[in-house]
């Protein structure tokens, strides 16, 4: 019997999507509900801010860093200042260690917040996000105390970081992270073990460890697909490998484990911010940045490499600089870029709303992506 | 490690065999004008073995073009359109080489040293040529 | 014919049909013309003024409950709290231009609002709020209600397609499986509650529940199961979370109604809310025992039951869709094929059971 020709429909989803996602535009090909081939197209939301290095002195530089990821914006500020200061030689204070530790852990908890909010919108459920935002608000105004600004804080410097962090505010984050859990047991109750949100996320959009790998998938939709790796422990930079915590691993891939692995990191990171804050309650008296002139900031000719763990996988800065003030050549490798390369491949064979669930689990992030 | 372009991709092949199976990083750098005038850029893969833990740092010169390794780490697919993009590197045997970021119109390739000098990168002169017609 | 179809269980309705027949000509034939044309005007005037109300309030209703749900404040600034921020939108949609899509079957695209809208409002004359004032007392009313419910489904197909739109289709098609798939056991469970009543007329089966248990011997607690399936099917048949994907904006845009815009929208969804209070007036009166006083007897005297009547008929509506709204802010989407596959392998064969569990209580408790 001779198949009926069935005729492919081309849907356009995006660049604007109605729930917070990014500006990416999806181009789905589908035979009846099922996607059959899907094409993303980037480059919305590119800025350039590679080429802007290459005019830019060092510290010029510096706030356009904090933008590459706007959710994440320490990471990335810690990512170049790290390969910078392999450049220069130095090594930063213990204390401004503690506080970038402590700050880049509390943009880890907002970002998941962020994320879980907006995953649970796509699945429908429209109240959600407002219990996460009141989270991550609180978080913001704890930025807003230590830095001055709610996102793009613009705080970590060339030697250290601006300020120290004082008392009063180290304890008002110890009491944000002794009342979180209470709080967030309200969100994590009504979605953890809720048989629709099981159905919509179990068993979907499965990533596998021989996919992620060529893939160049890191973070934790690696993790989720059994392989543990994690570069604060692979690759300890600032005071890692003094502090005590575990990776979690799942090994089913779906988007369930990526939603588990991210509630079970929102809480180990707010574990590590306690860690951070004793230890910087009990140590006031260390200074926070070297006394470097921050304008005249001339690294070696060379190239260094650095290695974070951002919220959404391994972000490395390349710099090569050729001993003048301004860098030869900045390179990110940002992690998003690649989840979008992998979006691509487990969209085939989903409908349309499964398609949504996918690209929710695994927090793509455009920005990043596109730079 | 240094070699000529074509050993590109028995070297990366080879790697790929010892258990490299990651290519994390592509990275291209504009090394032109070189000592004979001519166009020069330089690859640098970083690869990464899961099994022992191991990353492995390859740099390469090449002139105007490179082969493609997609077919052995999918993750340069977007790599390469990258660099194909920003710098006009072309890769052969890359299965879409289409520019990613910029306009498929866009004339010129912005990361290369020679882009602002260059008359025929006028964005602009472009899209009123365009209204014209 | 159609006489036997009358139901005279209730005071103004058959009194009218009494003058309209005219059988032992007590009145002239002047008089009788009028009432005949009367009536139904009345009626009609009290049934539109009354659903405008109703849907205005509920809309604003939705909003503000299900903003103080997800800490927000909801619409709390046009009038006292709020309550006239409906009209204030039904104003802006009404003064909005009406464009629609040059290549739009015409006919088709003006036809579907009606479609959907009018067999909603004559519904509201089957409503029983009272024992002695029902618009239009039948003998099958329940049939009558269900198949005036039904008939929207076209017109959401007849907006869909005609807005010769892919998302506007898809929209459609989706909505219209959707419908069908959970009539069945919606019909089952009300089939069910007959067996129980042994009439069709949602009067009399108010009235079966009527006993000193008060509370207790309304149908939900025999028909438990029924009860259940009957909810969640009317929840799928409003398109309401957690199966409204059809109206998913983050997939759809707007579903069937992407192409409308202005007065035709308004009519939309003016009546999508009027079907919400239909349904929940039907469930309440199905199970839960209509306008019927959960302690047994009444609080007013003798002559104000009636308005003690509607009262409780609406008290117990509004706290159907309170629950309706809860369930809203609550829950996510389901999946849509996990929607038919849960209609048909779950929800028919509970409403044959319970179908079953029906026949078998009134097996043994003697049959009426």
């Amino acid at each position: 019997m001779k198949e009926l020709a069935r005729n492919k429909m081309t849907v356009n989803i995006g660049p604007q999507h109605p729930s917070t996602h990014g500006v990416l535009r999806l181009s789905v090909e589908l035979d009846g509900e099922k996607i059959t081939k899907c094409t993303p197209y980037l480059g919305y939301l590119h800025r350039g801010l590679e080429k802007a290095a290459q005019d830019r002195l060092f510290a010029q530089y510096l706030p356009m860093v904090d933008r590459v990821d706007y959710l994440a914006g320490f990471f990335y500020s810690q990512a170049y200042l790290s390969a910078v200061e392999e450049l220069l030689e130095i090594e930063i204070p213990k204390n401004a260690q503690y506080i970038r530790v402590l700050t880049m852990e509390l943009n880890r908890v907002s970002s998941h917040l962020l994320w879980l909010g907006c995953f649970l919108m796509d699945l429908g459920n429209q109240g959600a996000v407002f219990y996460a935002f009141n989270l991550r608000n609180e978080i913001l105004n704890i930025f807003e105390k230590i830095t001055g600004a709610r996102m793009m804080h613009n705080y970590y410097i060339f030697g250290g970081v601006r300020d120290k962090i004082s008392n009063n505010i180290l304890n008002d984050i110890l009491d944000f992270t002794q009342n979180f859990n209470q709080k967030f047991k309200v969100l994590e109750n009504m979605i953890t073990e809720n048989p629709i949100f099981l159905d919509r996320t179990k068993g979907l959009g499965i990533l596998t460890s021989e996919i992620a790998l060529p893939y160049a998938i890191t973070g934790v939709n690696l993790r989720a697909s059994g392989l543990s790796l994690d570069f604060r422990k692979e690759k300890p930079y600032l005071i890692y490998d003094e502090l005590d915590f575990t990776v979690p691993t799942a090994f089913e891939g779906d988007c369930y484990s990526r939603y588990k692995l991210r509630i079970d990191e929102i809480k180990i990171s707010l574990d590590l911010v306690n860690q951070c804050t004793d230890w910087l309650l009990s140590h006031q008296e260390g200074k926070v940045a070297l006394e470097l002139n921050q304008i005249n900031i001339k690294p070696k000719a060379g190239k260094a490499v650095s290695y974070t763990e951002s919220v959404r996988g391994l972000v490395m800065c390349h710099l090569i600089t050729d001993g003048s003030e301004k860098p030869k050549r900045v390179k990110w490798r940002t992690p998003s870029f690649y989840a979008v390369q992998v979006l691509e491949k487990l969209a085939i064979g989903n409908t349309i709303a499964d398609l949504m669930a996918i690209y929710g689990s695994l927090d793509i992030v455009l920005p990043e992506a596109d730079r | 490690m240094k070699t000529e372009s074509m050993e590109i991709f028995q070297t990366l092949s080879k790697f790929k065999r010892n258990g490299f199976v990651s290519l994390i990083s592509l990275m291209a750098e504009d090394l032109s004008p070189n000592a004979e005038g001519k166009d020069e850029f330089k690859l640098h893969y970083t690869l990464y073995n899961p099994v022992n833990k191991e990353f492995k740092e390859f740099e390469t010169t090449i002139n105007n073009e490179a082969p493609s390794v997609s077919t052995l780490y999918k993750s340069a697919n977007y790599d390469e359109r990258e660099i194909y993009d920003l710098f006009g590197i072309k890769f052969k045997n890359h299965p879409n080489l289409k520019r990613i970021f910029l306009d498929e119109n866009f004339e010129g390739h912005p990361l290369r040293n020679d882009y602002e000098n260059a008359s025929n990168c006028d964005f602009k002169a472009n899209i009123e040529a365009e209204s014209k017609e | 014919m159609i006489n036997s179809l009358i139901k005279n269980n209730d005071a103004v309705f058959s009194a009218y049909i009494k003058l309209f027949n005219n059988d032992d000509n007590a009145i002239s034939d002047i008089a009788q013309t009028i009432i005949a044309a009367a009536y139904p005007l009345i009626c009609f005037i009290i049934t539109i003024i009354f659903a405008t109300i109703m849907v205005l309030l509920l809309v604003y209703l939705e909003r503000r409950i299900l903003a103080l749900f997800t800490l927000r404040f909801g619409p709390n600034r046009v009038g006292y709290e709020g309550i006239l921020q409906t009209f204030a939108d039904a104003i802006k949609l009404l003064l909005k231009e009406d464009c629609a899509p040059k290549t739009r079957k015409k006919v088709f695209f003006f036809m579907a609002p009606f479609i959907v809208l009018c067999p909603v409002v004559t519904a509201f004359c089957l409503l029983p709020f009272n024992n002695f004032y029902i618009q239009s007392n039948i003998e099958p009313s329940i049939i009558l209600l269900m198949a005036l419910a039904s008939i929207p489904v076209i017109g959401v197909f007849l907006a869909g397609f005609s807005s010769n739109n892919k998302y506007g289709l898809i929209g459609a098609a989706r909505s219209i499986i959707q419908a069908v798939s959970f009539e069945i056991p919606i019909g089952v469970s009300i089939l069910a509650i007959t067996f129980m009543t042994g009439s069709l007329n949602i009067n009399d089966i108010i009235q079966s529940q009527s006993s000193n248990l008060g509370l207790f011997g309304w149908h939900f607690i025999p028909q438990i199961i029924g009860c259940i399936v009957f909810f969640i099917s009317a929840l799928a048949l409003l398109n309401r979370t957690p199966f409204d994907l059809s109206e998913a904006e983050s997939e759809l845009v707007a579903g069937y109604a992407t192409e409308y815009s202005g007065i035709k929208f308004a009519l939309f969804f003016f009546s999508e809310y009027l079907l919400l209070f239909l349904i929940s007036v039907l469930f309440v009166c199905l199970f839960f025992g209509g306008y019927l006083s959960p302690f047994g007897t009444y609080v007013l005297p003798e002559s104000l039951i009636f308005i003690e009547q509607i009262f409780w008929l609406i008290l117990k509506t509004f706290f159907i869709i309170f629950f309706i709204f809860l369930i809203r802010a609550a829950l996510p989407r389901l999946r849509y094929d996990r929607v038919l596959e849960f209609s048909y392998k779950i929800l028919l064969p509970l409403s044959l059971i319970n179908l079953n569990i029906a026949v078998l209580i009134q097996y043994f408790m003697g049959a009426k």
